[in-house]
């Protein structure tokens, strides 16, 4: 309304006020005045009616009238926090972002992660994580998602290395696959790439067995031999026929970055290493050192680390003889395991015993390979006589 | 009777039965014949009577004397209830026969005076309620402004301006009908 408006309403509000008749509105407004039309009076029965009504309803104020009010307005009080409290809750819980509890998650310890990684926002849903070794600390990296189309694979994941790993030290990882659609005979790899990207180790294992999806896998990643300094661990599932790697996050890298590790130099270097033009066997790790005396038959712990591309598998076997005269040799005890092609380390242990012994000796460690038979007694594809020896001094 | 009585009354009215039936006694007409002007309907003004009594009893022990009328505030709880009775029924019954006072004039002069009334009451009954219930309260039940603004829940300015327009209105079904110069020549 604009001012003139309000003025005019103002001055003819005044002249209704005064009974003037100098418009029409006024003049109708005073015949409505004179009219007085005759309204008919309510009904005498339903006065008294409504009167008996009103009085029974009207009662003198309860003693504890006030009290029950207040009561019910107190109730309807906490009511009404309540279902405040509630709406905000429901709202504050359906902007928290759900999508990160169900998505891939890695978790480490000490093992410095990428800038990338980001706080896990909400708790993981535990069913789908084994136990966690106490002191690792769940951390988010990436968003490991395999595969394309209608079939999805997401990984889930902790690196577990010692508090300071040095060179040779293994390095676990445990992982964690969750299917969704039809899978296929996959394999999955979990690999350590140097800071030029360069692949230092591998581990493959087949994550379609016997038929059925492989959920849960552990891989122990071998440090042998590696150059001190910082490590990326990165996982990836290939075809296990066409050996094609599936698509992670939907683009080309096809591996998932699950953490970085840095390495320290070891404290003593390889042992003993053997090779061929395609081929590197290293003794990395001894129970008992080189030049040692034993005292009682305790068994002989040996790792070794390998890189074999050619055959596909070997047996490789261990073996502790006695030094004899004009390097004869003969052998007291022995350890065989099988290996796959690729990058790797393996430890075997050898039952050393004295029954073969006729008092004080000089042993020696004796390295053989064989690509088609577990039989010691054949002959060895791989021969590697090292220098390794002990005395045994009962 | 004067507010001091009606407060006095009301005061009473808490504790005591028969002061709220005297309060009840003063103001049912009023009430039900406001009701009555405004839905033009027995039933329904005896229904908004009883429902404008029975909540003033029940919101009595809250009713602070703020220095409007105890009327006011039971023809606001009236008004309320006959707006939402219309609310319901969707339609406006038709403004009844007129029955005003014609004495003390001449047989012609009543004759015409009632014509004219007639004809004013017809078009009254074109209006729509909330037209009608501010020309009611004004004209019919001689309230003052400040009652009526109470009763509405608006300023006083904004009644005027209501009665601006429902007069104007009025004015406009009295041309269509081409009875306004009955009011003009007067």
């Amino acid at each position: 309304m604009s001012p003139q408006q309000k003025f005019d309403l103002r001055q003819w509000s005044q002249q209704l006020e005064a009974g003037e008749q100098t418009n029409e509105t006024l003049r109708l407004a005073a015949a409505l005045q004179e009219t007085h039309p005759v309204t008919p009076p309510a009904p005498a029965a339903f006065k008294h009616d409504l009167r008996h009504r009103l009085l029974a309803q009207h009662t003198a104020p309860h003693p504890f009238r006030g009290a029950i009010a207040n009561l019910w307005r107190f109730a309807g009080s906490v009511a009404a926090f309540a279902l405040l409290a509630t709406a905000v809750t429901f709202f504050w819980l359906s902007l928290a972002p759900r999508e990160a509890a169900v998505g891939p998650i890695i978790i480490a310890r000490n093992t410095p992660m990428p800038a990338s990684a980001t706080p896990l926002p909400t708790p993981l849903p535990t069913p789908l994580l084994p136990p966690l070794p106490s002191g690792l600390v769940m951390e988010r990296v990436g968003d490991p998602r395999f595969g394309a189309d209608d079939t999805v694979v997401t990984l889930y994941g902790f690196a577990d290395a010692p508090p300071q790993p040095i060179v040779g030290d293994p390095l676990t990882v445990h992982l964690i696959w969750l299917q969704e659609g039809p899978s296929q005979a996959w394999n999955s790899f979990v690999h350590l790439l140097d800071d030029n990207g360069q692949l230092a180790a591998q581990v493959d294992a087949p994550l379609w067995v016997n038929g059925r999806f492989q959920q849960s896998q552990s891989f122990t990643l071998p440090t042998i031999g590696l150059n001190p300094g910082v490590y990326q661990i990165v996982s990836g599932i290939y075809d296990a026929v066409s050996g094609h790697r599936l698509p992670a996050n939907g683009d080309n890298r096809a591996t998932a970055l699950l953490g970085t590790v840095s390495l320290a130099p070891a404290e003593q270097p390889v042992t003993e290493s053997w090779s061929d033009d395609s081929n590197t066997l290293h003794v990395t790790g001894l129970s008992l050192p080189a030049g040692g005396v034993l005292t009682t038959t305790t068994p002989i712990t040996i790792t070794l680390r390998y890189q074999f591309d050619d055959p596909a598998a070997l047996y490789v076997t261990a073996k502790i003889v006695e030094r004899l005269p004009n390097s004869a040799m003969r052998v007291i005890a022995d350890s065989t395991t099988l290996i796959n092609h690729g990058i790797g380390f393996v430890t075997l242990t050898i039952p050393f015993t004295a029954a073969e012994l006729n008092g004080p000796a000089n042993l020696g460690l004796l390295i053989e390979a064989r690509s088609n038979s577990a039989d010691p007694t054949t002959p060895p594809d791989i021969f590697f006589p090292t220098t390794i020896v002990w005395r045994y001094q009962p | 009777m004067t507010l001091i009585d009606d407060q006095h009354l009301i005061a009473q009215a808490r504790d005591n039965p028969q002061a709220f039936a005297a309060l009840y006694d003063r103001h049912v007409d009023r009430i039900y014949g406001y009701a009555y002007r405004l839905l033009q309907d027995d039933a329904l003004a005896q229904d908004t009577t009883a429902v404008t009594f029975e909540k003033a009893l029940r919101h009595l022990q809250h009713y602070e004397w703020q220095g409007k009328s105890f009327a006011a505030w039971l023809y606001r709880i009236a008004h309320n209830e006959a707006m939402s009775q219309h609310r319901k029924r969707k339609w406006l019954a038709p403004w009844p026969h007129w029955q005003g006072r014609t004495e003390n004039r001449s047989t012609e002069t009543a004759v015409l005076t009632a014509e004219r009334h007639h004809q004013l009451h017809h078009a009254l009954a074109q209006l729509s309620l909330t037209d009608r219930s501010v020309l009611t309260l004004r004209f019919f039940e001689e309230l003052p402004t400040d009652d009526i603004a109470a009763i509405l829940n608006c300023s006083k300015d904004t009644v005027y301006l209501r009665l601006h327009r429902a007069l104007k209105r009025l004015q406009q079904h009295l041309i269509v009908n081409n009875q306004l110069s009955v009011f003009s020549n007067r």
